[in-house]
């Protein structure tokens, strides 16, 4: 009985120990640090990416509370890049968690991770460019990066066909298609990739012809005071002789008020 | 010389130490699947966990086996037995080298499979990569292997398997040295650089991080890698095999 008093006492302690360890421990995780980039490098025999990938599993739990200062993320995210740049979760996570922390100076260094992820992460993951160009467009309210990035995005192979067809049509409205037209003329202008100037010739058709469509439909009404039911009505009363080919492969319709857009899924 | 290759296989793979390290193997390999839950599915980080476990792993059992393959049939006496028949010591060290080159592959090709399946069950479908870059591990084993051969013909285990874990550092420091060293330039770098080329390079056989990431290697970088292997099997089996004719029992 006594023994078994004594045991009793005794386990109480591993528990009390134990309740101080956790405490202390939850103490200490601020000031955890990594190893440097040299010292992992040194010790991984080679499996920079298992590495890269380990820390990360720790590191991003960080992202979302990041009040206190974005430096250490910082210097944790620099180590996981430099042991494997072409690891594309860290960027895309990064880029979509770090602008919502709502803190000013961040949306750049956010935007700044999704150009280098962009650029870096194979295979390529759209979520990069796709959350570099909404912060773009929400943030920092530049609609002509934010064109470029959603470019990228929705010509990414894999990327859901929702997200293609948003990214594509970014700008799409009537009252920002011209702001759009021009934004890619710019584009076009700017850029000395062949690629680039090609998709952006596109994006100049794509919207054109929209304009051209809703132009028409402006006449139609007009004339019959009512908007077309359907787009092809402009070809059967001989306002154009056919609809333009879209050069994303689009089909244009009719929606409600007189406005032309694309076919829904 | 199959006969002592077949003898040494199945001592291998009675060995209940193997099949711990292989079950904690397994164990790890199987965590993979945890652990892309984490990565919230990229496969990248999956494939980087999976193919790091089944080389560490692998490497492992790989010195755990080899350090003391020649080593423990002397202190056993056993050996005395063998060479009483018509058979030479070239012959001895050759069938140790293929009987622990079996055991070692079976155990890795084990994991491999668990991987696979893994990869599979994650929707990566066949990791035709993954497996190359097993296959490249499958012949850093075997350099190892001999490598540990010629160490257990003349040292202890117990310095057979911190020389070749030492080995197993630098020889995948090398690349890195030599690139630092090129820095300071001079002498130093020089004498990195001879280095890099004689001691056993093994970043070549490590593709992991390329693999991951859908990146593959040339076949003639493959047959490059397969020809420096096969010539450094050459040059420590005939070392130990002369270390060992030498050798008095």
């Amino acid at each position: 009985m006594k023994k078994i008093f004594i045991i009793c006492i005794l386990l109480l302690g591993v528990v009390l120990l134990q309740k101080e360890y956790v405490f202390q421990k939850h103490k200490t995780f601020k000031s955890r640090v990594f190893a440097s980039e040299n010292l992992i490098k040194t010790f991984d025999l080679g499996l920079h990416s298992a590495a890269a990938s380990f820390m990360w599993i720790n590191t991003r739990g960080e992202l979302p509370f990041l009040s206190e200062g974005y430096q250490k993320f910082k210097n944790d995210f620099d180590v996981i890049n430099s042991l494997d740049a072409k690891l594309s979760t860290p960027y895309a996570y990064t880029v979509m968690v770090l602008p919502t922390t709502q803190y000013e100076d961040r949306f750049n260094e956010a935007t700044r991770i999704g150009g280098e992820g962009t650029q870096k992460a194979v295979p390529a993951n759209w979520k990069i460019p796709f959350y570099t160009a909404v912060t773009y467009h929400l943030y920092l309210k530049d609609s002509q990066k934010a064109a470029y990035y959603f470019d990228i995005a929705g010509h990414t192979e894999d990327v859901p066909d929702t997200i293609r067809r948003f990214s594509l049509n970014y700008g799409i409205y009537p009252t920002e298609r011209g702001k759009t037209i021009a934004i890619w003329k710019a584009i076009y202008k700017s850029s000395n990739e062949m690629s680039v100037k090609e998709r952006a010739e596109k994006y100049i058709i794509h919207f054109t012809i929209l304009d051209i469509l809703q132009k028409n439909v402006e006449i139609y009404k007009k004339t019959y005071g009512t908007y077309p039911s359907d787009i092809n009505d402009l070809i059967l009363k001989k306002f154009i002789s056919k609809i333009p080919e879209d050069p994303f492969g689009f089909t244009f319709q009719m929606y409600e008020g007189g406005v032309v857009g694309i076919r829904g899924e | 010389m199959l006969s002592i290759a077949k003898i040494t296989f199945r001592e291998a793979i009675r060995d209940r130490i193997l099949y711990t390290i292989l079950i904690f193997g397994i164990l790890f390999a199987l965590l993979t699947l945890f652990l892309a839950q984490l990565t919230v599915g990229d496969l990248a980080m999956v494939r980087s966990f999976g193919l790091a476990g089944i080389y560490i792993f692998g490497m492992i059992i790989t010195i755990f086996l080899g350090s003391s393959v020649v080593y423990r049939e002397i202190e056993k006496k056993t050996l005395y037995f063998v060479l009483s028949k018509p058979i030479s010591r070239g012959r001895v060290i050759v069938g140790k080298f293929l009987g622990l080159l079996f055991a070692v592959a079976l155990t890795t090709i084990c994991m491999a499979l668990i991987y696979l399946f893994i990869i599979a069950y994650e929707g990566g479908g066949i990791d035709v990569l993954g497996l190359v870059s097993i296959l490249l591990q499958i012949l850093e084993e075997t350099l190892f292997i001999a490598m540990l051969i010629l160490f257990s013909s003349f040292s202890t285990p117990l310095i057979s398997t911190i020389s070749s874990l030492l080995l197993l550092f630098v020889g995948h420091l090398l690349d890195t040295v030599v690139k630092s060293a090129e820095q300071i330039g001079g002498a130093i770098h020089q004498i990195f650089l001879y280095a890099s080329y004689i001691l056993p390079n093994l970043e070549k056989f490590n593709i992991r991080n390329l693999v991951i990431h859908d990146i593959g290697i040339s076949f003639e970088t493959l047959l490059v890698i397969i020809g420096y292997t096969i010539l450094y099997i050459f040059i420590f089996l005939i070392s130990a095999e002369a270390i060992f004719k030498k050798r008095e029992l």
